[in-house]
């Protein structure tokens, strides 16, 4: 016990001179910096995360827009293959603006006349050369449907159809293109659109489907 | 000097860390004895009270304020290896850190805890009762009491045996 005054003189003079220690050198600037520095990264990760969100805005408003644009024919998108039958008809709930296509708007440009078939006062068919499109309706033609197999060579098309359900489509490659093959191909579908099979391929020395025969459902070259 | 102006923006809360961040320190070496460790307790300190710097409505409170916080970061303060390596370089150390007077003294202190060291410090340097190193500190004056008990009797048992 004698030795407790000595302890607590001694760590009195030992605790003052701990106290006597300066600092590092720039602490008090190195500690600013750091503190306040991270109140400036906060600003700035708001004002980042504000541009990202007017970004994204705009972003979707020019989608929005863009979509409007291209939407002149309210269609579906196209349909499955025609080798899994699975392509069905998406009816579009929403009437179009301009209910038959026109011709200088979308996809579907300078459709003649002769492919644009009503079989009744609902039903009706659209479809070009061209245009690798086919179009049905079945509201007097306030909304069409793509029901295009999607199998279907792009080139030279065309269609015949003959009542609400049944249609035909033969199709060959686009002249000129890189290839000897003038095979045409015809797809058939008998439920209105949903399903095409394909049910033969004619081999053509040269030329391109013209028309097809309602009667022999051939296609003859031109 | 103590911190008596109305202090709520950016400029005036560097101005603080200029007046306090010293006096902070020293608080803090004094528990730590680590001049790298008590400035990242200083640094704590200052975040901490920036972001509740405005809620402090009395400027006369703030030393005290800042000195609490600062007892209690040194307290828990992490040691951080990697960081203060990489510090070695930047910091003055040699200028820092003074050379001890009484190198058995400072061998036994370094022996114990945090707690022990700062009830030590606050109440032999800075002049605190127990009771007010206990509420400096976060604990019940009757644990700052047997820290400093343990303590003593720690350091009496290393200086007798060396």
């Amino acid at each position: 016990m004698n030795n407790r005054p000595d302890l607590e003189s001694r760590l009195r003079a030992y605790l003052s001179s701990g106290a006597r220690t300066q600092a590092p050198s720039g602490m008090e600037g190195r500690i600013a910096a750091r503190v306040l520095g991270r109140r400036y990264s906060w600003a700035f990760q708001l004002l980042a995360a504000a541009a990202v969100l007017v970004l994204a805005i705009g972003l979707g408003v020019g989608v929005s827009k863009l979509r409007q644009s291209n939407a002149a024919l309210k269609v579906s998108p196209r349909p499955t293959p025609i080798v899994t039958p699975t392509a069905s008809v998406s009816p579009t709930a929403t009437p179009s603006a301009s209910p038959t296509p026109e011709p200088s708007v979308g996809p579907y440009p300078l459709m003649a006349p002769t492919t644009f078939t009503m079989v009744s006062v609902s039903t009706g068919w659209a479809a070009g050369s061209g245009t690798d499109r086919i179009l049905r309706t079945s509201d007097g033609g306030a909304d069409w449907n793509d029901v295009t197999p999607r199998g279907a060579r792009l080139g030279n098309w065309i269609t015949f159809f003959l009542d609400a359900n049944n249609a035909w489509l033969a199709s060959s490659l686009q002249p000129g293109s890189p290839t000897s093959d003038f095979s045409v191909e015809i797809y058939r579908t008998s439920d209105g659109g949903r399903n095409w099979s394909r049910t033969g391929t004619s081999v053509a020395g040269w030329g391109f489907p013209g028309a097809i025969d309602p009667a022999g459902l051939k296609p003859t070259s031109l | 000097m103590a911190l008596t102006e109305p202090i709520s923006d950016a400029d005036g809360f560097e101005s603080a860390i200029r007046m306090e961040s010293g006096r902070l320190f020293a608080v803090a070496y004094s528990i730590l004895r680590d001049v790298q460790e008590a400035e990242d307790a200083v640094q704590e300190t200052m975040e901490l009270a920036w972001r509740s710097w405005s809620t402090l409505r009395d400027p006369l409170k703030r030393a005290a304020w800042l000195r609490q916080i600062c007892v209690r970061r040194a307290l828990r303060l992490r040691r951080r290896v990697l960081p203060r390596l990489w510090l070695a370089d930047r910091l003055d150390t040699d200028r820092a850190a003074p050379l001890q007077s009484d190198p058995d003294l400072d061998r036994s202190y370094r022996r114990l805890t945090r707690q022990q060291r700062a009830v030590i410090a606050l109440h032999y340097e800075y002049g605190y009762t127990i009771d007010e190193c206990a509420h400096l500190i976060g604990c019940a004056p009757g644990t700052a009491r047997s820290h400093l008990a343990r303590a003593l009797t720690t350091m009496r048992k290393d200086l007798q045996n060396e």
